[in-house]
């Protein structure tokens, strides 16, 4: 219990920072994204140790949905936008869900073809 | 303060007993459209409604979801570290896949909106519906949407994809483990992160990776597409 609130205060500490840094260099970016990156650069660069906030790290993951709940209560105040926009968002959220969904495979489907070929042809002339 | 202090305790308790319930109705049936964010928002707001609690009330309650939505995005560096020998190795892939799908993505958004003549606070809380949502909430906010219509976006436009995916992987003959796990990610995020790793490691792996690419990605775009479609 003492670790996980350890964990926690370490994790909150890098969170703080990020919104410290990004209200100092006015930043255009959020501060917990900006906390991410500083947490993900201090365990790459070895200052930071994986077990040091493991479990919290996965806890939180694992909870997310409970989190985002409060954030999604605020669309009760727009139920009359649904019924005036709700097919053209229909269409647009379809669409676009397609469209990312299709040109990333095809995106990533593309390139790996290409480098096996490559690598095929490397071994062939070899 | 001592409303403040009662708002939360209240807040916590609605919110913290539907996402129970939710999540065990989830667990028990495990069909996509009962995703727990759909089913417990409706349980609170009928919890709100049955017990005659202001709207108002429950949000000013729910500081400390905020809080821990920022702790939980921090942590988020936590899978992408562990993937960080695949992430080195694939790198071109991942980026240059994940890049040209958001920014169709955003695109299709754009263009459509205009052409449909959708409302510019709608347009701009549908830009970041293709990341991970606690990143979209905050991009939605900076560039002035509304973040609740934003995660509902996210939501929808994740489990659309869900549904979707698997069948236009068939038919669009995508075979390579890479791109299915990608594509799942970039556009169901955690939601397709989590399917994916029911295919395989690789392709979970690749699911996640997105999920954080795509975010990365679209945080340092946003702000552009912001002045092109607008100025």
């Amino acid at each position: 219990m003492v670790r996980i609130l350890l964990q926690f205060l370490t994790i909150l500490t890098i969170y703080l920072t990020g919104n410290g840094l990004v209200a100092w260099l006015h930043l255009p970016l959020p501060g917990s994204f900006v906390g991410m990156i500083l947490l993900f650069a201090a365990l790459s660069l070895g200052v930071f140790k994986l077990p040091w906030i493991e479990t919290i790290a996965r806890l939180h993951i694992r909870h997310f949905s409970l989190l985002l709940i409060p954030s999604i209560i605020g669309v009760v105040h727009y139920t009359g936008a649904f019924k005036t926009e709700g097919i053209k968002l229909a269409i647009i959220l379809t669409a676009s869900s397609f469209t990312v969904l299709l040109v990333t495979a095809f995106t990533a489907e593309y390139f790996e073809t290409r480098r096996k070929r490559r690598k095929q042809d490397g071994n062939i002339s070899q | 303060m001592e409303t403040l202090v009662s708002n939360t305790a209240l807040c916590t308790v609605i919110t913290c007993s539907s996402y129970a319930i939710g999540v065990r109705v989830f667990e028990k049936f495990n069909k996509n459209w009962l995703n727990p964010l759909y089913t417990v928002t409706i349980a609170v707001i009928c919890l709100l409604a049955l017990f005659h609690v202001d709207y108002d009330r429950y949000t000013s309650g729910s500081g400390i979801f905020s809080l821990l939505l920022g702790t939980a995005t921090v942590s988020l560096a936590v899978p992408l570290y562990k993937q960080i020998k695949l992430l080195k190795k694939h790198l071109p892939i991942i980026i240059s896949s994940v890049a040209c799908g958001m920014l169709a993505g955003v695109a299709c958004i754009v263009l459509l909106a205009k052409g449909v003549d959708l409302n510019q606070e709608m347009t701009l809380s549908l830009i970041p519906k293709s990341v991970t949502a606690p990143i979209a909430v905050s991009i939605s906010q900076s560039l002035g949407g509304i973040p609740s219509l934003t995660v509902l976006f996210v939501i929808t436009s994740g489990v659309f994809s869900l549904i979707t995916g698997p069948l236009f992987f068939k038919w669009g003959q995508i075979n390579s483990r890479m791109a299915r796990g990608l594509a799942l990610g970039a556009s169901a995020q955690a939601l397709g992160a989590s399917r994916a790793f029911e295919w395989g490691e690789l392709e979970g792996a690749m699911g996640s990776m997105a999920v954080s690419i795509s975010a990365l990605f679209m945080t340092l775009i946003s702000p552009f597409f912001f002045h092109l479609s607008f100025v």
